[in-house]
């Protein structure tokens, strides 16, 4: 293993991937480390099952937000799994996906020379030198190992390594619900309508006759889910989550499931024969704490559709906010229209070499709920890694960030 | 409880319009419930509507993409269930 790799990335996530790609594209050596055994964070681990972000919002014709590689991860995706986009209310597009197809797909990705790829192994501790990250200690739960990377890119979704280095964060003052994802396989209806209002009205009786809990108010099915008998469901969890909440969230979940499941199969015709075949490792958390960048996207940024000079990505998805036990909140933007975001959201503005990239960029409660979809997370996980391979090679940061806009083909 | 299709077509538009809908936002018998952005809670909204107004209770295989697509295609659901019985 290379302990002095060019770039280190936390997290094998969707901005973790692009992150790594990005780095070992423009030819430096790249570390990965990964909390799980598989890669694609939360896509994986938490089967948020659409990517949202990869189209501008609008009236079909469906266009690309961006050229280069968040197109061609979308691309492949929907060739390997034989899917393709979906639009709701006329000019929302995502794309759905099957687990294991996005799996492979981030292995694929990960398969690069130069690209090393750690799983099962967390980061430990970080020794700062002088304002910047002199080493990183990982563990696997077995043994440490200490890294010393030159530059490092945070995309673990969270703040692990401020928090680690003991530098500020920007708090997740409003946290959005949790969900919990689980399939149900053995359905013999071909119309996902059929399921998803047989689901919520059964469940809506069930609540209003008192033998289901209020807490299982929000159910849904996630579009485009339907394949071979098999669809998949989000729970929304009805409380705020914290950072003690990670037990309650799991007990929560799991309960949750076995009751609706329970209910829905003894109450609906649709529902009578089918059977659990999957249940998300974990609930998925949308939002955490953020990290504190050279700038920060605000929402006014968002839905004001403001370009800037060093725009290293292009976002494209409404703020679509979830507040715990309360319907969705969402806020568009001109239909065809999108926002950039400044390369300073990507660069820490308290630690020198460190740069992060997906849910975890410098960006207020409301912009995150724009940002944080997979498909941005995609242009800005790729963005943070062409600026820390840059940094690196000593390479002029105008002469990246240009490098990013035609990699994007951002005019 | 006995209606004609026309009658049905006018207490969704009136459902529809003052409960689902913001002010102003136009629904016509074609407009597709997709383009009034209705997600399966707001569907679900009518359905129930419907089985209250015209005492019908509406199997869940009657909910399909097809009925559930406009005011029109509901109203022509309606109105069959209701001329069988």
């Amino acid at each position: 293993m290379n302990l002095n790799p060019d770039v280190m990335v936390i997290g094998a996530g969707a901005a973790g991937v692009a992150a790594a790609y990005a780095v070992s594209s423009a030819g430096s050596s790249v570390l990965v480390i990964e909390k799980n055994t598989y890669p694609g964070g939360k896509a994986t681990a938490s089967y948020v099952g659409t990517v949202c972000g990869i189209y501008l919002t609008g009236k079909p014709p469906l266009q690309f937000c961006t050229g280069g590689f968040p197109r061609q991860f979308a691309e492949k995706l929907m060739r390997t799994d034989g899917t393709g986009p979906v639009t709701h209310a006329s000019k929302l597009h995502f794309i759905p996906y099957q687990m294991e197809t996005m799996k492979n797909l981030c292995s694929e990705f990960l398969n690069q020379p130069g690209t090393e790829v750690v799983y099962d192994s967390i980061v430990e501790e970080i020794r700062l030198d002088n304002g910047r990250i002199d080493s990183v200690i990982l563990t696997d739960h077995v043994s440490r190992l200490t890294v010393r990377p030159g530059m490092v890119v945070d995309a673990s979704g969270e703040t692990v390594i401020s928090d680690l280095a003991k530098v500020p964060v920007m708090f997740d003052d409003n946290p959005q619900a949790a969900a919990q994802v689980f399939t149900l396989g053995g359905f013999a209806v071909e119309d996902e309508t059929i399921i998803s209002l047989a689901l919520v009205r059964n469940l809506k009786n069930g609540i209003q006759s008192g033998k289901l809990s209020k807490d299982y108010e929000r159910v849904s099915l996630i579009p485009g889910s339907l394949k071979n008998g098999n669809a998949s469901f989000k729970i929304g969890v009805p409380f705020k989550p914290s950072s003690d909440s990670a037990q309650r969230i799991i007990d929560f979940s799991q309960k949750a499931v076995a009751d609706v499941f329970e209910y829905i199969s003894s109450n609906s015709e649709v529902f009578r024969s089918v059977s659990i075949t999957f249940i998300a490792p974990e609930a998925g958390i949308r939002t955490g704490n953020r990290n504190r960048g050279e700038a920060t996207l605000t929402v006014s940024d968002v839905t004001g559709c403001r370009k800037h000079a060093d725009g290293i990505a292009k976002g494209s998805w409404p703020v679509e906010f979830w507040p715990p036990g309360e319907n969705v909140q969402m806020k568009y933007f001109d239909d065809n229209d999108w926002y950039e975001i400044p390369a300073g959201c990507l660069k820490s503005a308290l630690i020198s070499n460190l740069f992060f990239g997906g849910r975890n960029i410098s960006a207020d409660d409301q912009a995150i709920a724009s940002a944080r979809v997979i498909g941005t997370c995609l242009q800005t996980g790729f963005a943070a890694g062409i600026l820390a391979h840059g940094q690196v090679r000593g390479i002029d940061r105008h002469e990246s960030i240009s490098h990013i806009r035609r990699e994007f083909e951002m005019q | 409880m006995k209606a004609s299709i026309s009658d049905i077509r006018a207490d969704l538009l009136q459902f529809i319009s003052s409960q689902l809908v913001a002010d102003g936002v136009e629904v016509l018998p074609g407009t597709p419930f997709e383009q009034l952005g209705l997600d399966s809670f707001s569907l679900i909204e009518i359905v129930m509507f419907i089985e209250r107004r015209y005492d019908l209770p509406l199997p869940d295989t009657t909910l399909t993409r097809e009925n559930l697509y406009s005011v029109e295609s509901l109203a022509s659901c309606v109105n069959s269930f209701l001329t069988r019985q």
